[in-house]
């Protein structure tokens, strides 16, 4: 990486001031290890989170922008996939360099994630109180009755109706948006430094998907945690964040203000995706479709992923991988075209 | 509109209830899911209905009463005229021809265990006399049209990423040349530029065979992509029906405005007023009085709560059921 | 399109079926070819009739302990007959009961299996009854009944054991149906027209042949337990025909003073079954198209 790539993760968003900055993410590389080959899932990712702001991770399956989430605490699979370099920086402090018991103290209290599915998230044989009570037990050495009132208190918050009989149900027993205002209210209950956001509304229908995110929004408002949200949909996108980050086999091929990335996205992929989503204030003559498929993380080329079906390919994008080029004051790209 | 010789596949007042089972044992009380409950709409020949709603709206147990997986509580299914509970032997055989259908999930569409060539062609050896050279001509060809190599024709469906399996669901939708192809959820498992390729094929599928599509979608993008004509349904029933282009731009029903609403969009400038839905979805067993989306409208006023509103005309093409009006 | 990134995979060929063969585990393969070429040629391998002792030569141990003749390679048992040979004949019939008992169980067991899952309603419950019932019955009291009434046999062992064995495969099976027909290609062939025979033989049967091949690699190893065990209580096949199981109960009382009566068939029975079952674990990779590609 070079120096460009660290002075050009500074936000869109805020004039950037470094304390600002709660999760710094440096040349995060994680690799699969199959019986194929090595997989390059996650290939020198950065970037920063600023208080407050929300950060959307943008790709298609096979991107690495889960796999990026679930590096991020740690959680990736193992044996299967291995981050092998990098920084994670929580404050300054290097999560990669922590033991697996100090890692135990990071997640769920530091760093909260909340999960595309939420009838996996909870268990099925326990209580929401359960549940709900035992980050806030281990976490907070909550007991009796201060718990129970403190969980009355979080599902309250969550626009939960009615908290004191959710709180004896079990998730069969709630809708799917109830239950992941649940996980959502767990993974708040500490009041964590960092949200991560897996595609967590993708399960939900688009009018309680709505209730969500205005629900994460306002509670981001109140209390100033940055979220990297994680999704494959340019709407939540447009709807939550501040900062979009594109990936295309395991790299982040463009960066910028939200506003500015709809108004002129600069790298061929994001304007193919963008144009390819039809969108239902207006009437589209004819989607633009990208042809071919992505290619395998397994076997790379050295040049740019994506010039096998990008439309201005050039015959440096075969052979060399383009650096990180600075558009403007809140917008960089990884394309040839730009240099 | 019944009388019309365009007219392909009619529901007339059509209601699906599944009983529920009681709690307490050897109870004769009987507590009824009212899944669909009075659905009346006509697919013509050559557009494309769709249904939209969220889950539990009864978008799907009417797509499988179209499909005859499931037989009506009540009403009339009627394809060119005829009652689809009254088909028997080659009728019946002509049916399963003329309507056919493709499913959301790619993964659980194929066959794991069947090559490609013979999934695609059991349509044919199932209802033709054709020989195996012929059915085998016939899949290439079907191939070429969902934009696959004929010689995937041997693959079996692991090795095909989702866009490529869905491209092998709708070959063998369209085998037996059906008149009208159920759509239920065609994208929604796919990434977004393989749902775009895939769209698109069906944009064109349907302008060189002339079919008719009934799209099932709860993407509100999606559908306005694809219809000629949009029914929104909730709890069971038909709420507004429109043209596209008139139901997008000028939605009469709380709910449809609710939904557009609700819908994420990529053009910020365009936003319109938010319109947060609050509560549940209520029980389909205990439906509630008035008109049934009276307990998450925000306009809801007394009248709502006691009378259930005439699903009417209130401009040339566009019905809706809604006091308001 | 995006098809043509994919090679097509070729069709199965009789060059590819003995490609795979390539992968199977040796020395397992070898076993179970051993045992059926034995039992196939058993009178002709056998070097002493098998039934006939020879006074002298009671309980000689195997040819390479001290004391042991080399024309009885493996020893004699308690009345002198030569414990190779009858452990050759004892292949023939202990393969021919686990073969017929096998074949038996599967095809019963897989269509009502099959019939129950995909059916559903008073046709499951009926089957599923009658299978509860096999299995809580004592079989061994089925066997006393039958071995009383139609008198030890061969047959009687197969009966016995067939009737009891089919019941884990239809539970097993319909558990299986029963999720496989949630699949949406279960209703698209229903919505092309397929019969419910075809959808049962055509779409289902090729998705639970795993569960098939698993279960019957397994019980290959059981029927032979079994029939040892039908055998020591005396409603097994007659004392003319020797069996592993009972030449590993000849044996039984004499196990500090001549262990290898018994050793021997427990050999044979070990090294058999376990060939089975990782034959079996083979067979089950090669029939999943997903695995075999990679």
């Amino acid at each position: 990486m070079t120096i460009l790539d660290s002075q050009s993760l500074e936000s869109a968003a805020a004039p950037a001031r470094d304390d600002d900055v709660v999760l710094r993410v440096r040349d995060l590389k994680t690799y699969l290890y199959t019986k194929r080959g090595v997989g390059k899932a996650v290939d020198g990712v950065s970037f920063d989170l600023r208080r407050g702001e929300t950060l959307g991770l943008v790709g298609e399956s096979g991107s690495g922008k889960s796999m990026t989430c679930l590096s991020v605490l740690r959680l990736n699979p193992e044996p299967a996939s291995r981050i092998v370099g990098g920084q994670i920086l929580l404050r300054g402090e290097d999560l990669l360099q922590k033991t697996d018991s100090e890692m135990r103290t990071v997640r769920g209290r530091r760093i909260a994630i909340v999960l595309q599915d939420p009838m996996t998230a909870l268990n099925p044989v326990l209580t929401i109180k359960d549940q709900v009570g035992e980050t806030l037990r281990l976490h907070q050495g909550l007991r009796g009755r201060t718990l129970w009132q403190r969980a009355v208190e979080l599902l309250k918050k969550l626009r939960i109706s009615d908290p004191e009989r959710r709180l004896n149900s079990y998730p069969h027993q709630l809708s799917g948006g109830m239950r992941q205002r649940i996980v959502s209210a767990i993974a708040l209950s500490c009041e964590p430094e960092v949200l991560l956001a897996d595609e967590p509304t993708t399960a939900l229908d688009v009018t309680v998907q709505a209730a969500l995110l205005k629900l994460l929004k306002d509670l981001q408002r109140e209390a100033g945690f940055p979220i990297l949200f994680v999704t494959h949909d340019f709407g939540i996108v447009a709807r939550m964040c501040d900062t979009v980050a594109v990936m295309y086999a395991g790299k982040i091929v463009e960066k910028a203000s939200t506003a500015t990335l709809f108004r002129s996205p600069a790298h061929p992929y994001t304007q193919a995706l963008l144009r390819s989503v039809p969108d239902v204030l207006v009437e589209t003559e004819r989607l633009a479709s990208i042809e071919g498929q992505p290619p395998s993380i397994f076997a790379l080329s050295q040049g740019c992923a994506f010039a096998p079906r990008c439309p201005h390919v050039m015959d440096r994008c075969r052979v060399e991988y383009p650096s990180e080029i600075r558009l403007a004051q809140d917008q960089t790209v990884r394309c040839w075209r730009h240099a | 509109m019944s009388g019309q010789s365009d007219t392909l596949l009619e529901a007339s007042h059509v209601k699906k209830y599944f009983p529920v089972r009681s709690r307490i044992p050897f109870s004769s009380a009987k507590a009824w899911v009212h899944a669909v409950d009075d659905v009346s709409f006509t697919v013509r020949a050559g557009e494309t209905l769709s249904l939209v709603g969220e889950s539990g709206c009864g978008k799907t147990t009417t797509a499988k009463m179209t499909l005859m997986m499931e037989a009506p509580t009540a009403g009339s299914m009627r394809f060119r005229g005829q009652e689809l509970s009254s088909l028997t032997g080659q009728r019946l055989r002509d049916y399963r021809g003329a309507v056919q259908a493709v499913f959301q999930d790619p993964w659980s569409s194929l066959n794991p265990r069947m090559r490609t060539a013979r999934f695609i062609g059991e349509p044919l050896a199932v209802n033709t006399a054709l020989s195996r050279p012929e059915i085998d001509e016939r899949v290439r060809s079907l191939l070429v049209s969902v934009g696959l190599d004929p010689a995937s024709a041997a693959n079996f469906p692991h090795e095909f990423s989702g866009g490529q399996r869905q491209r092998v669901a709708v070959a063998r939708a369209l085998a037996l040349d059906p008149q009208v192809v159920v759509l239920d959820e065609p994208v929604s498992a796919l990434d977004v530029s393989i749902g775009a390729q895939i769209m698109n094929m069906l944009r064109d599928i349907q302008a060189s065979r002339g079919i008719s599509y009934l799209l099932i979608a709860h993407n509100l993008a999606t559908v306005r992509y694809l219809s000629d004509r949009v029914a929104v349904m909730y709890l069971g029933r038909i709420v507004e029906e429109a043209d596209s282009e008139e139901l997008f731009r000028n939605p009469q029903h709380p709910y449809t405005k609710a939904l557009i609403s609700a819908a994420l969009t990529i053009r910020p400038g365009e936003k319109t007023d938010e319109i947060i839905l609050s509560g549940e979805l209520p029980s389909a067993v205990k439906l509630p009085p008035g008109c049934r989306f009276h307990t998450r409208c925000p306009f809801a006023f007394k009248k709502c709560f006691v009378e259930e509103p005439q699903y009417r005309e209130i401009a040339p093409g566009h019905r809706a059921a809604c006091h308001l009006h | 399109m995006d098809a043509r990134v994919l090679p097509a995979s070729k069709p199965m060929t009789l060059m590819r079926a003995f490609g795979w063969m390539k992968d199977a585990p040796k020395l397992p393969l070898a076993m179970v070819v051993l045992v059926l070429l034995v039992a196939l040629f058993a009178p002709v391998l056998t070097p002493h009739d098998p039934n006939m002792g020879v006074l002298a030569l009671q309980q000689k141990p195997p040819a390479f302990m001290e004391d042991g003749l080399f024309d009885y390679a493996l020893g004699t048992d308690r009345q002198g007959r030569d414990i190779l040979s009858r452990l050759i004949m004892g292949a023939r019939v202990s393969m021919a009961v686990a073969f017929i008992c096998v074949v038996l169980s599967v095809v019963i067991g897989t269509v009502m299996g099959l019939v129950s899952g995909y059916a559903g309603g008073t046709v499951d419950s009926v089957i599923m009854r009658i299978v509860d019932g096999t299995l809580a019955f004592p079989s061994l009291l089925l066997a006393l009944v039958f071995g009383v009434t139609a008198g030890p046999s061969f047959w009687t062992v197969v009966a016995v054991i067939g009737l009891v064995s089919w019941a884990r495969y239809a539970r097993l099976i319909r558990g299986e149906v029963l999720l496989l027909k949630e699949r949406d290609f279960v209703a698209l062939a229903r919505i092309a027209g397929c019969s419910p025979a075809r959808i049962i033989f055509v779409h289902l049967l090729p998705n639970v042949a795993n569960t098939i091949i698993v279960l019957a690699t397994l019980q290959i190893g059981n029927v032979i337990i079994t029939e040892s065990s039908l055998t020591f209580l005396g409603v097994g096949v007659p004392e003319s025909m020797p069996t592993w199981g009972r030449m590993l109960d000849d044996g039984r009382n004499l196990l500090d003073s001549a262990w290898w009566i018994s050793a021997m068939p427990g050999l044979a029975i070990i090294s058999v079954v376990l060939a089975f079952n990782s034959l079996g674990d083979w067979a089950r990779d090669v029939l999943d198209p997903k695995l075999r590609a990679l």
